[in-house]
């Protein structure tokens, strides 16, 4: 994989439907990587969305596996959310941290988290790289559809370049729910 | 006139919506109908990641004149900029209600003020930045 002056990837494998808006501002050094589902069930009702609202990532990678970039790697976009403190969930947190994080409240616990250095938090918007597998939410549940065969190879060989590329462990390569608030069925059956 | 309006429609965007932040994601008028009666039917906890023992969804309770000032208040969210931006919580009440023209809808709200509405096919995700208790967030 190589990737030009522009933030763009060189590959017979990656089709480019840029959508300059999505990208917000200099990407820093690349932490980790986060995994999601759209919400929608086409590619189509992404790019729309991505159009209509600047949330997205830099890849969405299609049913039938297609990968396309949709932001340059120059820049993060928009798709974390929220941290959870990464030392609850690890069971790694010092006495203080213990006793501030005893009394539940997300939004400290966000302000908390995005002072911390990676990897002792999460990897936020600014220095993570973000992959949205098209998916909907199955009707009348509140589960997403499970992610196709063809998408998870797709996702396999993308996670493992930009992991090569940007030196990110394979540790830091995160399903959206763990890393902040979300519905735990989010790409789930996700595999890289 | 015409091209304006399509263009207007095509990306999705509505004068009265607001910007949107990071944190944020752009909120819009939601034009709930007048609302006859609400039924409260059970409260729970979905299916999210769970926050260890921190979280107890037994405390969030709402009223019947709660979920009303919930709808009053709530704005209404594109589901992808929500998934960018909002907290999702596994803690909610769900229940049914009935518009004063006699339509029927089911919703559930979440304890970090996140909501849907489903009336027939169409489902509005909601949010209330501005909900007080018992929701938190
Ligand atoms: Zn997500």
């Amino acid at each position: 994989m190589t990737i030009d002056k522009d933030g763009l990837i060189t590959s017979g494998r990656i089709t480019q439907h840029i959508v300059s808006t999505l990208g917000k501002g200099p990407l820093g050094t690349v932490n980790g990587i986060v995994v999601h589902q759209t919400g929608g069930s086409t590619a189509q009702s992404a790019f729309s969305g991505y159009v209509a609202r600047p949330y997205g990532t830099h890849f969405l990678i299609d049913k039938d596996g297609t990968i396309y970039q949709t932001a340059s790697l120059l820049y993060y976009t928009s798709h974390v959310g929220k941290l959870r403190a990464r030392c609850v969930a690890e069971h790694r947190c010092t006495p203080v941290e213990m006793k501030t994080y005893a009394k539940f409240n997300p939004t400290l616990e966000n302000k908390l988290e995005s002072a911390k250095s990676a990897p002792d938090r999460y990897p936020g918007n600014k220095d993570s790289i973000g992959i949205e597998l098209v998916g909907e939410v199955k009707a009348g549940t509140d589960t997403y559809v499970d992610v196709t065969a063809e998408q998870n190879a797709s996702l396999k060989w993308l996670v493992s370049e930009l992991a090569m590329t940007f030196h990110v462990p394979m540790t830091e390569v995160f399903r959206h729910p763990q890393l902040s608030r979300k519905n735990a069925t989010e790409a789930s059956t996700a595999t890289w | 006139m015409v091209s304006a309006f399509l263009l207007l429609a095509l990306a999705g965007a509505h004068p009265s919506c607001t910007e949107g932040t990071e944190e944020v994601p752009p909120l819009c008028p939601a034009n709930i109908p007048a609302i006859r009666a609400v039924i409260v039917e059970r409260s729970g906890k979905g299916d999210h990641i769970e926050d260890d023992e921190r979280l107890d969804c037994s405390s969030f309770r709402l009223s019947a004149p709660e979920v009303r000032r919930y709808f009053r208040d709530a704005r209404r969210v594109n589901p992808q900029a929500a998934d960018a931006t909002l907290d999702r919580s596994p803690c909610y009440v769900a229940g049914r209600v009935t518009f004063a023209n006699g339509q029927t809808g089911k919703w559930r709200i979440e304890q970090y003020k996140v909501g849907r509405l489903t009336i027939g096919k169409r489902s509005l995700l909601l949010y209330a930045p501005d909900a007080g208790e018992p929701f938190i967030g």
